[in-house]
């Protein structure tokens, strides 16, 4: 039996999670493993790492062996894989205690977290209300952002730490700038798929949740390396990302490039205030030179982005035929159905709309009188754009970008659910980092005056990934974001 | 019959024919393309089966360069133009035991292009001489050789098994095969016949088992055959209309469905129809093609770069930007390839230019003997000994092994040097002539590839009669017994001595010589291998015997 007497890590984020069941951050817990691999990793001789001992959350996309893996889908609602992915694995091999599998939206397509098994809701929505029944709770609370939602909200809310997630199109640093944390999205390449569900091969990039950077560093040297497994990783040897007080305390000036692009119609003044005062703020400091620049492709960057991505995920998806795994249907008419039929069945009952939606978009886009037209197309985009990036990093020396990741305040979920948006505004923030397989980390930089958090971009040069998280501690450390923490609370 | 037929269309000078062929190869590694689960064949169902081959979600692939290595050999063997960098490309279609619901392949950029091929055309001795197709046989010393362009070479892989349990009502799927690594070989329209097509086939074959491509030519698993196939009246020129023919698994099922469908499009021109496109399937039982789908029917692939695999390179000594080390040399495995078939005829036909002539060689290959041939050859000391193997195998061994096609078990059950040994032995005289084929029909039916030559001739007691008086003895003895024979010498000699030769064999079972036969009529004809068709059909030995008997 769970014991609440103990006071123990993985005793308090379990408390606090049940506690606010009502933010939905998990789809599954491994409270009951969690508690065990505390006590035996607290007998144990403690090893090194940084992590050893923390309760973490990983993403439900993030494969976990013989522990539910359901993306929030009802397709994958009893899938339990025979195998780990490799970053969960280092993890758990650095002491990480996982303690939930999180919420998020199904296969990690959306901005709400919203899959199968019900919406997240923003932590910093209780800061204001308590919402007390499942009507008035769509009101009163907020969407968390998405994909990762659950990750971000946990983390937020201060119930871990540490927590992992995954960034397509801007699935981590959308709900980071949502639930008032850290996201990073680290270069594409730099750390293993392997095991993570594919949404869309080619952008897909696992990540993490912290409420510092350190941690976020500490998370990233302990699953960054070398794996066989994953054919698509740097074939360059990982150097150890080096924290706040490891690096050297050389203050060179930093240049940061504000692109014009960012500043589009649909950002609120309050939103495009918070990024110009920053602006401002750092100016004063001396340490920051600021640049207005342009990003020429820019204009095609969503287009090429929804057409690449629902192709690759219109052909990932096509394993899900409920054969070896998954959602099967059990509406057969044994005299009459065929296997295509089942097929459509079995699909047609437990994939989402927006799931579907993306399928169909995808296929139409593969089709060989539109490949050239679209994909190839898409492609020629995309390397345009990663080129135009690369132009501002390496030719006008531009150390890295700042821009919002969101545009607003979050929608309460009663009015997500009126929407019926596929793709957002908001991935326009994000997903240039994707197509151009850059890192990014979204921080918070203040509260909004209707109390929720506003976080900011910054995008670095490919594979910089340690030049980037230096730059965000100098810039963090300009300033002191109140973080919110539920867990006391409990 | 369908054979004919269509020789009869092609011969008219009203038709031909474009043929080219699309040929998957399962590569002998010991791994599988993109997973590190085993490629053996026959195991147990479902036992060789990683993440990635039942395409659990988060699983990825991972290339094994001993495909890219084999293809590569491929690729040289069939002289083409290989392509540094190439992609795979994911061909999206449902279908049970394809887990993924795509395959990877390289269907726009292969690694290999524009090739060219030469193979002989197995031809019978006798047509090659008559034909008037085939003149260019420059030399005596040469092959008829045709040449068939590729127009790529692509790595991709294999997939499951589905197995129909129709009493069951139920498809079960077997995934060991998923993942296996194959090569598609893609021909240009150059062949003209379904002659043509088989020579061209088995030429291929025996350069993908001699560069360690492929396993066993036990076709059923090694090859898998498309073959498109387009009738045009002489007087127009080719439209693209083709028809395909998929998943042959056999050199004579190519041949036949070749055959079938020339006659059959044949029909179909003659009656003013055109040829639709369509995708066909061959009976194996009925020996007809069927229908399957028709162009409008195609399904569209949905083609798009794997995007779980980065670009696959290739370097040579040329490149001096230095690569990375696992990746693969194109010149260093130019440097370990075996010698090709082709170069290998060239040196055999070199090596016992003193008694094999290209024709003979030609005969060799068409019987699929000349790998057996050379094992042979090796076994024994001179050429006079391999000349006389070399006639036994083209006429007794033909005829146990059906025209060659029983030829793998034929070889497997008398190894080389079991037939070398039978070969001293008959240069020795120790066994005759006319219980040569007894013997090596009883050979081939033996299981025991270890017993030795001496258990057989004991067994059977096939040890010739050589004492001089003993077959003196049988040969009094036959003309006491046959009166009648000797009136007819004095009007008939030669059917006489036939009679004679006939009843003494059948009486003796093949043992007495047949020179020692031939002793009572005071002649000693040399028994000349290159001329003497001296193999007795069947079991009593009543074979001919077109000695010169005066």
């Amino acid at each position: 039996m769970l014991s609440n007497k103990t006071s123990s890590a993985v005793r308090s984020a379990i408390n606090a999670i049940q506690h606010y069941k009502v933010l939905n951050i998990l789809t599954h817990d491994c409270f009951e493993t969690a508690l065990e691999t505390e006590q035996k990793i607290s007998t144990e001789k403690k090893n090194d790492s940084p992590l050893h001992g923390r309760p973490i959350l990983i993403k439900d996309n993030f494969c976990l062996r013989d522990t539910l893996t359901t993306c929030a889908s009802k397709m994958l609602a009893n899938f339990r894989p025979p195998y780990t992915s490799t970053i969960v694995q280092r993890l758990i091999d650095h002491g990480c205690i996982i303690v939930g599998k999180t919420n998020m939206d199904e296969f990690a397509m959306g901005t709400a977290s919203w899959g199968a098994f019900g919406p997240v809701a923003n932590p910093w929505s209780l800061t204001k209300t308590m919402a007390t029944n499942e009507e008035t709770s769509k009101t009163v609370l907020h969407i968390a952002g998405g994909s990762s939602g659950g990750s971000a909200a946990a983390v937020g809310a201060n119930f871990v730490s540490i927590a992992v997630g995954s960034d397509t199109g801007g699935s981590i640093r959308n709900p980071a700038a949502r639930c008032g944390c850290y996201g990073f999205k680290p270069s594409y390449g730099l750390l293993s798929r392997h095991g993570l569900v594919t949404l869309v091969n080619s952008f897909d990039a696992p990540g993490f949740f912290a409420r510092n950077i350190d941690d976020l560093i500490y998370a990233t040297n302990a699953v960054a390396g070398s794996d066989g497994a994953d054919a698509t990783l740097s074939s360059k040897p990982f150097q150890a990302l080096k924290t706040s007080s490891e690096s050297s305390k050389e203050k060179k000036r930093i240049v940061i490039g504000l692109p014009d692009d960012y500043d589009i119609r649909a950002l609120s003044t309050e939103y495009r205030s918070c990024w110009q005062d920053l602006v401002h703020q750092l100016t004063e400091t001396g340490e920051f030179l600021f640049r207005r620049v342009q990003i020429p492709h820019k204009p095609y960057a969503n287009a090429a982005y929804t057409i690449l991505s629902s192709s690759e995920i219109a052909s990932n998806m096509a394993r899900y035929d409920g054969i070896r795994y998954g959602h099967h249907t059990k509406n057969i008419d044994e005299s009459k159905d065929t296997y295509e039929t089942i097929l459509k069945k079995t699909r047609d009952e437990s994939f989402g709309e927006r799931v579907r939606g993306r399928i169909l978009a995808g296929n139409y886009y593969l089709l060989e009188e539109n490949y050239e037209k679209y994909f190839v197309q898409s492609q020629r985009v995309r390397r345009a754009i990663a080129n135009d990036y690369r132009k501002l990093f390496e030719e006008d020396k531009i150390d890295c970008l700042l821009t919002p990741v969101v545009s607003d305040d979050p929608i309460t979920l009663a009015e997500y659910e009126q929407s019926n948006e596929i793709f957002s505004d908001n991935d326009g923030f994000t997903v240039d980092a994707n197509l151009a397989g850059l890192p990014a980390l979204s921080f918070p930089v203040r509260i909004s005056s209707k109390g929720f958090p506003i976080g900011l971009q910054i995008i670095g040069p490919f594979m910089q990934d340690q030049a980037l998280l230096s730059i965000a501690q100098r810039i963090c450390s300009t300033y002191h974001f109140p973080f919110l923490d539920l867990s006391t609370q409990v | 019959m369908a054979a004919a037929a269509a020789a009869a269309v092609l011969s008219s000078g009203r038709f031909y024919a474009l043929i080219g062929f699309e040929i998957h190869v399962k590569l002998a590694t010991t791994t599988k393309m993109f997973s590190s689960s085993s490629s053996a064949p026959a195991q147990a169902t479902n036992s060789q089966v990683t993440p990635h081959d039942m395409a659990l979600p988060g699983s990825m692939p991972y290339f094994n360069r001993a495909c890219l290595e084999a293809g590569v050999r491929a690729a040289l063997g069939l002289n083409c133009q290989i392509n540094k960098a190439s992609h795979f490309e994911r061909k999206h279609y449902f279908y049970p035991d394809s887990p993924s619901g795509y395959q990877i392949t390289q269907q726009r950029f292969p690694f290999a292009s524009n090739g060219v091929f030469k193979y002989p055309l197995l031809v019978k001795r006798d047509k090659l001489k008559s034909s008037t197709k085939y003149k260019f046989v420059d030399t005596p010393k040469s092959f008829v050789l045709k040449q068939c362009r590729i127009e790529r070479i692509q790595l991709e892989h294999d997939t499951g098994r589905s197995i129909h349990d129709e009493p069951q009502h139920c498809t079960l799927i077997d995934l060991n095969r998923c993942g296996t690594g194959l090569i598609e070989i893609v021909t240009k329209p150059d062949i003209q016949s379904s002659l043509e097509g088989e020579s061209f086939l088995r030429e291929l074959n025996r350069l993908l088992l001699k560069y360690g491509i492929c396993e066993t030519s036990g076709l059923e698993t090694a090859l898998r055959i498309d073959a498109n196939v387009s009738l045009h009246r002489t007087d127009t020129k080719p439209d693209g209309s083709r028809v395909e023919i998929k998943n042959l698994g056999s050199f004579i099922d190519v041949r036949q469905a070749i055959d079938f469908e020339i006659k059959r499009q044949e029909q179909i021109l003659s009656a003013n129809s055109s040829i639709e496109k369509e995708t066909r399937t061959y009976d194996t039982n009925k020996h007809q093609t069927i229908h399957l789908r028709r162009k409008e029917d195609q399904i569209d692939y949905r083609f798009m770069i794997e995007p779980n695999l980065p670009p696959l390179y290739l370097y040579d000594d040329s490149d001096k930007h230095k690569y990375q080390k696992d990746l693969v040399n194109i010149d260093e495995i130019k440097r370990d390839l075996p010698i090709s078939p082709l170069e290998e005829r060239k040196e055999i036909l070199e090596k016992y230019k003193d008694f094999l002539t290209a024709e003979h060689l030609n005969e060799l290959l068409r019987l699929d003997m000349n790998d057996y041939f050379c094992d042979v050859m090796s076994q024994l000391d001179n050429n006079h000994l391999r000349h006389i193997a070399l006639e036994v195998l083209l006429n007794d061994v033909k005829s146990i092994s059906f025209d060659g096609r029983k030829i793998r078990k034929f070889a497997q059950a008398v190894s080389p040097s079991l037939f070398a040994d039978i070969i001293n032995h008959v240069d020795q005289r120790i066994i005759t002539r006319f219980s040569l084929y007894t013997l090596l029909t009883l050979c081939n039916k033996n299981r025991d590839s270890t017993r030795t030559l001496k258990s057989f001739l004991d067994e059977h007691n096939m040890y010739a009669i050589n004492d001089q008086n003993q077959m003196e003895q049988i040969c009094s003895k036959a003309l006491e017994e046959n009166p009648k024979q000797i009136v007819r010498y004095q009007t008939n000699p030669k059917k006489a001595i036939e009679q004679l030769h006939a009843s003494v064999c059948k009486k003796y079972h093949g043992h007495p010589h047949v020179y020692s036969i031939l002793f009572f009529s005071n002649d000693f004809p040399t028994i000349s291998f290159d001329e003497a068709n001296t193999t007795p059909t069947n079991h009593d030995g009543s074979g001919s015997t077109k000695t010169n008997t005066n």
